[in-house]
């Protein structure tokens, strides 16, 4: 028998019985959507959880730390220099950068206008490969006299006003002290104020007593403004790393002599860049056999997909469970079948149906069944789906970036595919029963 | 040289068998021999429980003697497994029942197409033969209509025209006329003779109608499993 000739008659006898066939291929549509929807959820909750991840910044860029647990309770670790020239023999590292940050009180003062932003020394050189480009301007040249700005730091000057306070009208025979005094507000200055080519006066501030404070200035150049970008939040001055250590050293009270503090101590805090995302986790292995620290959101990114995967487990063991009962209603469906069709089925034998003929007949039609079910499962889930995320989304507002739950094109090939599979199975057992009818069947109860 | 082209020379050596209903064996054939001349119009007949659709049966290859032997044009028939015995329906016998045991859902011509359909015949080839042998049985007008809108005589028809289309060896026909008054039954007689000429056929025709088994050239009478009887007419051919 040809193929196409069993699908007629397949076919045929599902529309003869369609009423049932359709009732069966419910059960199935059922099933399809429970898991699809469950698996829509599941993803995209994963999904969501990933894009979080994005705010992380580039992964390539890893942050290196000395292993806290060397250092002594109290005492600052550090990164050798010898250890930083070994970081950059690591397989897959293409570039290492140290970073230093001011961790004192500053002020910045570009005329009128103040500046609050941090304080960061680093490598112009090297910035580019870490995600720094430069926007406007030009690159500082290295020097102790020329900085840099993140794209923020122009929106973030304020004014300081003195305010001399109003008496209260009502008791002008009072006398607070504390009223009379006039303060300071800081009023933040609308607009970006242009700082390249300017100089940015930058104070350290230590405070020695109750009024006491000892001042140091330095005139800093603003040569350029790097582009936006993920690697940093806010406003920042980027400095050389050499200037970074010596404001350092004053704030701390220590002296630099001679050499640079990097080749005596180490940094704190190094970045490297990774040259291919693949390689992170092999990198940040080979990095802590070095007896350094490192962290990678790709290592909490492993250890969410291990969550999430447990979590689809179970939401398509659910849906799954729906399918189990829509496959026995396919075997219940085909087995009524098969008894209604003795007679039928023993007059294809007598006319030369061999075995393989009758059993392909059944499983057409269990499998047509499956298909069908899968087919509207699948346009059901895609309206579950809808309005879990029109619901959802507005339940959680603004927790969630993109869609709660999602139908990727593999999931709609899984379905399908999944639900043929389930009719074809369920199609099995039937099949044979109904190939082992003995062609007498067509004689008896003349 | 007409003999040359005659087909389906059936001989039966030794035929016994026994039905198993539960615990209780029940003999049907106590030991059959008897052999078909290729091309020949025969007539099995006996009063029923005689055993005569069971051997109609076993030649068909729709179950197997539980002893001897059934040969069809040197293929021993009973020795075939079950998908063999699938073939062998398929490409050497035509049935015909009783009941005619029509697809009620499919039309006249659907159900001739059906004897074509398990081989590998392209569909056209397929429906033009069909067409073709419905013709033979002065059905061209009566194609298209499902058995419930035809005759019983109309209906027996089809099923001859079912039988005959994949050109068998053999046709078995099991009480044909047995649901039909006697003028249809005639006429459908009449059809069984005409194609049995025109094609080579041998014909096996189960009946009790005495009338059938005189018009037969070979008559085999049939007692309760026992062939008792045997004469050949030479008035037809």
């Amino acid at each position: 028998m040809r193929i196409k000739d069993g699908m007629m008659i397949s076919i045929r006898n599902l529309k003869k019985r369609r009423g049932r066939t359709v009732l069966t291929a419910l059960g199935v549509a059922i099933g399809t959507s429970a898991i699809v929807s469950m698996l829509a959820l599941g993803l995209g909750l994963q999904k969501n959880a990933q894009e979080s991840f994005g705010n992380f910044g580039d992964l390539s860029i890893l942050d290196v730390y000395p292993n806290w647990a060397t250092v002594a309770p109290g005492e600052q670790g550090y990164i050798s220099f010898e250890q930083m020239q070994s970081l950059e023999t690591i397989y897959g590292i293409d570039a290492v950068m140290p970073v230093v940050s001011y961790y004192g009180m500053t002020e910045m003062r570009l005329g009128r206008q103040y500046n609050g932003a941090r304080i960061e020394g680093i490598d112009f050189t090297k910035a580019e490969l870490f995600g720094l480009e430069v926007g406007e301007g030009r690159l500082a040249d290295g020097s102790i006299r020329e900085g840099m700005v993140s794209y923020r730091f122009p929106e973030e000057f304020y004014e300081q006003i003195k305010i001399r306070p109003v008496r209260g009208e009502e008791s002008p025979d009072v006398k607070d002290p504390f009223m009379a005094q006039p303060y300071q507000e800081s009023v933040y200055t609308s607009g970006r104020i242009p700082v390249i080519d300017k100089a940015v006066v930058v104070s350290q501030v230590q405070y020695l007593g109750m009024n006491e404070t000892k001042k140091k200035e330095y005139k800093i150049l603003v040569s350029g403004i790097f582009q936006e970008n993920t690697m940093s939040y806010g406003g920042v001055m980027y400095l050389p790393i050499e200037l970074v250590e010596e404001m350092n050293a004053w704030n701390s009270g220590e002296q630099l002599k001679g050499r640079g503090r990097e080749e005596e101590k180490g940094y704190t805090n190094v970045k490297v860049k990774v040259s291919n995302n693949d390689l992170i986790p092999q990198v940040v292995e080979e990095i802590r056999l070095q007896g350094l620290e490192t962290w990678s959101p790709t290592d909490m990114l492993e250890e969410l997909n291990r969550v999430f995967l447990i979590i689809q487990l179970i939401l398509g063991g659910i849906g799954s469970v729906a399918l189990l009962v829509a496959t026995i209603g396919i075997v219940n469906t085909m087995t009524m079948a098969i008894l209604e069709r003795n007679r039928e089925i023993g007059v294809m034998k007598v006319l030369g149906a061999s075995l393989a003929n009758i059993k392909l007949l059944f499983l057409v039609e269990s499998g047509i069944i499956g298909l069908l079910g899968g087919l509207v499962g699948l346009v059901a889930s895609f309206g579950v789906v809808a309005i879990v995320n029109v619901v959802g989304l507005n339940m959680m507002q603004g927790q969630f970036q993109s869609d709660l739950a999602i139908i990727p094109w593999w999931l709609i090939l899984f379905a399908m595919g999944f639900s043929l599979i389930v009719g074809l199975l369920a199609g099995l057992y039937p099949a044979s029963k109904a190939a082992r009818i003995s062609p007498l069947e067509a004689i008896r109860n003349e | 040289m007409k003999d040359n082209q005659r087909k389906g020379r059936i001989e039966v050596k030794g035929l016994k068998h026994t039905f198993v209903m539960g615990q209780v064996d029940v003999p049907v054939l106590h030991g059959i021999d008897f052999v078909v001349q290729p091309g020949g119009f025969t007539a099995l007949c006996g009063s029923s429980g005689s055993g005569k659709s069971t051997l109609l049966n076993l030649i068909g290859g729709l179950t197997k003697p539980t002893e001897g032997s059934i040969e069809l044009d040197g293929q021993i028939v009973s020795v075939m497994s079950e998908n063999e015995l699938c073939v062998f329906r398929r490409d050497n016998i035509g049935f015909i029942f009783q009941s005619y045991n029509l697809m009620p859902y499919l039309t006249a011509l659907e159900n001739v197409e059906l004897a074509l359909i398990f081989g590998e015949m392209p569909e056209e080839k397929r429906r033009e033969q069909a067409i073709e042998m419905l013709q033979k049985v002065g059905l061209e007008d009566r194609m298209h209509h499902k058995p419930s809108e035809l005759s019983g005589g109309q209906q027996q028809r089809v099923s001859v025209a079912r039988a005959l289309v994949t050109n068998p060896k053999v046709v078995l026909a099991d009480e044909p006329t047995g649901n039909l008054d006697s003028q249809t039954g005639d006429d459908i007689l009449q059809l069984l003779r005409s194609l049995n000429e025109k094609q080579q056929s041998t014909f096996l025709i189960v009946t009790h109608d005495a009338k059938i088994a005189e018009a037969c050239d070979h008559t085999i009478f049939l007692e309760d499993g026992v062939i008792v009887k045997e004469w050949r007419n030479h008035h037809a051919h």
